[in-house]
């Protein structure tokens, strides 16, 4: 194609870009410097659900158990005892004695004994639990991660009512604990 | 001589100016997509204290940014939820009036608002003891949280 007289092609014009690299080198090194600094880390929730309580007045059942508690009353040496007991007409309780090693170990005891209860009462859908005060919360969350799946409320009570309990079904639960704090 | 001065002269034109715009919009549409991420995961973001051990659990259930209680080692509470950009720590068990009538008034503004009374988070040591996380439960579950969760880790 023959151009037109005055008409020369012009060259594209050269741009004056700035130079980016450096920018981006400086944001990748702020990004490496903020995924140091913050640790991300999976953390999960284990609810207590909302207690349901009903004001109703039980018939005469003798299948129903009143007020099921589990206790968890761990000495200083890491004896532990499980205590799960109840009352209505037909009262009763179950309880075992181990040393706790790990979690696993507690896990698998809680889970015996309260599918022991569960096999007598398949009904059963609340059940109060509760820990002697120098527990840890790594016991409380073991036991609730057992107890939680069939019973849809769960009660916290308190370490004074649990040593209650400990001390009319075992007493001599607390009569070891008395001698150990004296040593 | 002339060839000299008819370099020297020739001066070049200069060319405008234009941003090279392809890695800023990389960048930006990173960013985008970073924030539409971090809006849709609701994740819990809480400072977890130095040497804190956060219990184990089976539970799947990824935990909530919901208005969460640090119980720390040294008798302390460090409470989020009030005013997060002045994250309160009091002593434990001992919330002064003003900051009983803050975490009500909290809990009142939601309701106001029609608002659920969200769960209540409990950050803790694994190895801490039972009476003092039944006495924080307790003291807030009064103030009007009714639901309440643990802050743990998978297994």
């Amino acid at each position: 194609m023959q151009n037109l007289p005055g008409f020369n092609p012009r060259k594209p014009r050269e741009l004056d870009e700035p130079n980016l690299i450096p920018i981006l080198n400086l944001f990748i090194v702020i990004i490496f410097f903020l995924i140091f600094m913050s640790s991300f880390q999976k953390l999960t929730e284990q609810a207590l659900p909302k207690a349901s309580v009903s004001t109703q007045q039980l018939e005469n059942n003798d299948d129903v158990p009143l007020n099921p508690k589990l206790i968890i009353h761990t000495l200083k040496d890491e004896t532990t005892t499980l205590l799960l007991s109840w009352e209505g007409n037909n009262p009763g309780s179950l309880a075992k004695d181990f040393i706790i090693n790990d979690t696993e170990k507690l896990k698998e005891e809680t889970g015996l004994l309260v599918e022991e209860f569960w096999k007598e009462y398949p009904e059963e859908k609340t059940i109060q639990v509760g820990m002697s005060s120098k527990s840890k919360l790594q016991t409380l969350i073991s036991v609730l991660d057992i107890v939680k799946d069939k019973t849809p409320s769960i009660v916290m009570i308190s370490p004074e009512d649990s040593e209650v309990v400990i001390s009319l079904k075992k007493p001599d639960q607390l009569i070891k604990e008395d001698s150990e704090d004296n040593n | 001589m002339d060839i000299l001065s008819k370099n020297l002269n020739k001066s070049k034109k200069r060319a405008p100016l234009a941003l090279q715009l392809t890695p800023l919009i990389d960048i930006v549409s990173m960013l985008v997509i970073f924030l539409i991420m971090g809006m849709f995961m609701n994740a819990l973001e809480v400072p977890i204290p130095g040497q804190f051990t956060i219990p184990k659990s089976v539970t799947t259930v990824a935990a909530q940014n919901n208005p969460t209680i640090t119980i720390l080692k040294d008798n302390k509470l460090n409470i989020n939820f009030i005013n997060l950009l002045d994250v309160k720590e009091v002593e434990q068990e001992i919330l002064t009036e003003d900051l009983q009538n803050q975490v009500t008034n909290f809990i009142e503004t939601l309701q106001n608002e029609k608002k659920p009374t969200p769960t209540l988070n409990i950050l803790a040591d694994a190895s801490e003891h039972y009476n003092r996380l039944y006495n924080v439960a307790r003291v807030f579950q009064e103030l009007g949280f009714q639901k309440i969760a643990f802050v743990t880790t998978p297994e």
